[in-house]
């Protein structure tokens, strides 16, 4: 486990894998054990769904009904999930390299016959390991649920929508990731992705409401992951890519302004 | 001639509009153990840190080793060894553990070696850091620094919080290091160390290095304190005459005597008169410094 920077960190992390993991699989098991009662009740809830104001509409992911299980799930967990698990990925990114500086660690990391961005690289390795690992316990967690109660969802969807929350949740990380590369302290990079991630999420929701913000919808982060559908119409590819896309080039960022920076604590 | 182990050619660094180091041009060469003194915030780390590309300059070079180490930094820290002034460790690993994580990234670590470095330094590498007191870390962070045995070792204020007996040992460690025509760079503020270790020193002041010295120089110019106690009053007045003395009061049977170089001419004095004890100091940095200030130093 000590084998290598990559290694470490992963390591480092894996109290918060199996604690965010295991919580929001929990989350996710029990929420599904509900389902057929709901889907039985389906004409009630679907009622109150219609009472609703459109703007709560948009912040459930804008379901037509509770009875699909597509409705059902993004309706009362994955459209805010990610930003939940954006405060791991957020915290965890930053801790990577700030916490590292701030601790004095970092100045023994570096003073090793290791190249700056190589120490990037695996850090981030890291955090898109650990995160993927979240996602992928979530969705076997689901898979779980859905045998349970007996769905006819096929193993892959749920699977499926577990790492469907990786593009996004990787994003808002990667900001993170990379603004703590290239700025001391945590305050900027904390602050910005957080703004990004929670700006998006309500930004998406008002947007319905106003014909000014009408436009905005699709510019947010947010979109690129609420408008595809795992376990309805299903992912929409291009948005995947422009998320990783994204992330990509956050990475790009946050690397050169790594390799030129001061190491200050 | 070899080519430096360290060069440093006009080296500035500002913290934004403040002062880090001003036009730090150093030489040190191969198989000394070069001494870095100054007060605390003269730009010892400062100056440390830009030499392994920590922090980059505002102006000015560095080489290390013949290389570039903003350029070419693996090649440079393979030979080099780094204990920071402010050590920090993983907390929750142990020592053996952290050493392992170190001898990783270097790939050129003998086990025997880390083994040989613990044993002298009694070094407790089960524990987790996070139990160890600051010297007991410390130790950890020697063993780290010189495990690869490089070429190179640079040490920022290393005996701060190690007790006397683990001192002594670094102090032998980095003998050995000379001895095998290594080189040893350390940072301090204590100058009975430097003088005791160092074949030269150079003096930071608030970010200037105001001299490069050897130590015997260095001694020639340090102003020591003495107290003479006699079996009775004395005129202080011929005391002043005597070469190296700046300083001469009297309280009572005693005299408070600055020197400067050579005591002998001050304790053949002093032999004309019953001496009942000499109390010295330790010449301190501040004095030292005071000569060179007041340019009356060499
Ligand atoms: N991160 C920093 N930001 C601003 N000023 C700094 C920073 N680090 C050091 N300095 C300043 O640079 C000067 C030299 O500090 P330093 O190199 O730590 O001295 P030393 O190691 O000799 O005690 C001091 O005046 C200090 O205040
Ligand atoms: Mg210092």
């Amino acid at each position: 486990m000590l084998r290598s920077v990559f290694l470490k960190t992963l390591y480092d992390q894996r109290k918060a894998i199996l604690g965010w993991g295991l919580g929001l699989s929990s989350l996710a098991y029990l929420t599904l054990l509900f389902y057929p009662s709901v889907q039985r009740a389906g004409e009630f809830y679907d009622q109150m769904l219609r009472s609703f104001p459109p703007e709560a509409l948009a912040f459930l992911g804008n379901i037509r009904s509770f009875a699909t299980m597509d409705g059902y799930m993004t309706g009362s967990l994955l459209s805010y999930l990610p930003l939940v698990l954006a405060i791991y990925a957020i915290g965890a990114a930053v801790g990577l390299i700030t916490g590292e500086i701030e601790s004095g660690t970092m100045d023994v990391l570096l003073a090793h016959p290791i190249p700056r961005w190589q120490v990037v690289l695996e850090k981030y390795s890291a955090l898109f390991a650990a995160l993927a690992a979240i996602c992928l316990i979530f969705g076997l967690s689901m898979l779980a649920g859905g045998l349970t109660i007996g769905s006819d969802v096929p193993p892959g969807k749920w699977l499926l929508a577990g790492l469907h929350l990786l593009p996004l949740t990787l994003f808002y990380g990667t900001v993170a990731f990379a603004l703590a590369c290239a700025i001391r302290g945590r305050t900027a990079a904390v602050s910005t992705a957080t703004a990004l991630a929670v700006g998006g999420y309500i930004l998406n929701g008002l947007a319905p409401l106003s014909e000014r913000l009408q436009p905005l919808e699709k510019w947010t982060v947010y979109y690129w992951y609420i408008a595809g559908r795992p376990l309805g119409d299903g992912i929409i590819p291009e948005h995947i890519a422009i998320l990783l896309g994204g992330s990509l080039l956050f990475l790009l960022v946050g690397l050169v302004a790594f390799g030129r920076r001061d190491i200050v604590p | 001639m070899t080519t430096p182990v360290i060069q440093t050619e006009g080296l500035t660094k500002y913290y934004g509009r403040s002062r880090g180091i001003i036009e730090v041009s150093l030489q040190v060469e191969q198989g000394e153990i070069f001494g870095f003194l100054g007060p605390n915030g003269a730009g010892k780390t400062t100056t440390i840190r830009l030499l392994l590309d920590l922090i980059r300059p505002t102006r000015g070079h560095v080489r290390l080793l013949g290389l570039n180490p903003q350029r070419d930094g693996v090649a440079v820290r393979q030979r080099v060894g780094y204990l920071p002034g402010e050590l920090a460790l993983y907390p929750d690993l142990t020592g053996q553990q952290v050493l392992e994580y170190a001898a990783r990234l270097r790939k050129n670590v003998s086990q025997d070696e880390i083994a040989r470095l613990a044993a002298r330094l009694e070094a407790d590498l089960r524990r987790p850091i996070r139990t160890l007191s600051h010297g007991n870390r410390q130790k950890i962070g020697i063993i780290m620094a010189m495990m690869h045995r490089p070429e190179l070792l640079i040490l920022d204020e290393p005996t701060t919080g190690l007790d006397p007996l683990v001192q002594q040992v670094l102090y032998e460690l980095l003998e050995e290091v000379r001895r095998e025509g290594r080189t040893v760079f350390f940072s301090s503020h204590i100058l009975p160390e430097v003088e005791r270790l160092c074949d030269r020193v150079g003096i930071l002041r608030e970010g200037r290095l105001v001299a490069v010295e050897t130590v015997s120089g260095l001694k020639g110019v340090a102003v020591r304190r003495i107290d003479l106690v006699l079996d009775g009053p004395v005129d202080p007045q011929p005391f002043r005459a005597v070469p190296g003395v700046r300083e001469v009061t009297a309280a009572g049977s005693t005299l408070h005597i600055a020197v400067q170089g050579s005591m002998d001419p001050l304790i053949k004095a002093a032999a004309q008169h019953t001496v009942l004890n000499i109390v010295t100091y330790e010449p301190n940095l501040e004095e030292a410094f005071l000569a060179f200030y007041r340019g009356d130093g060499r």
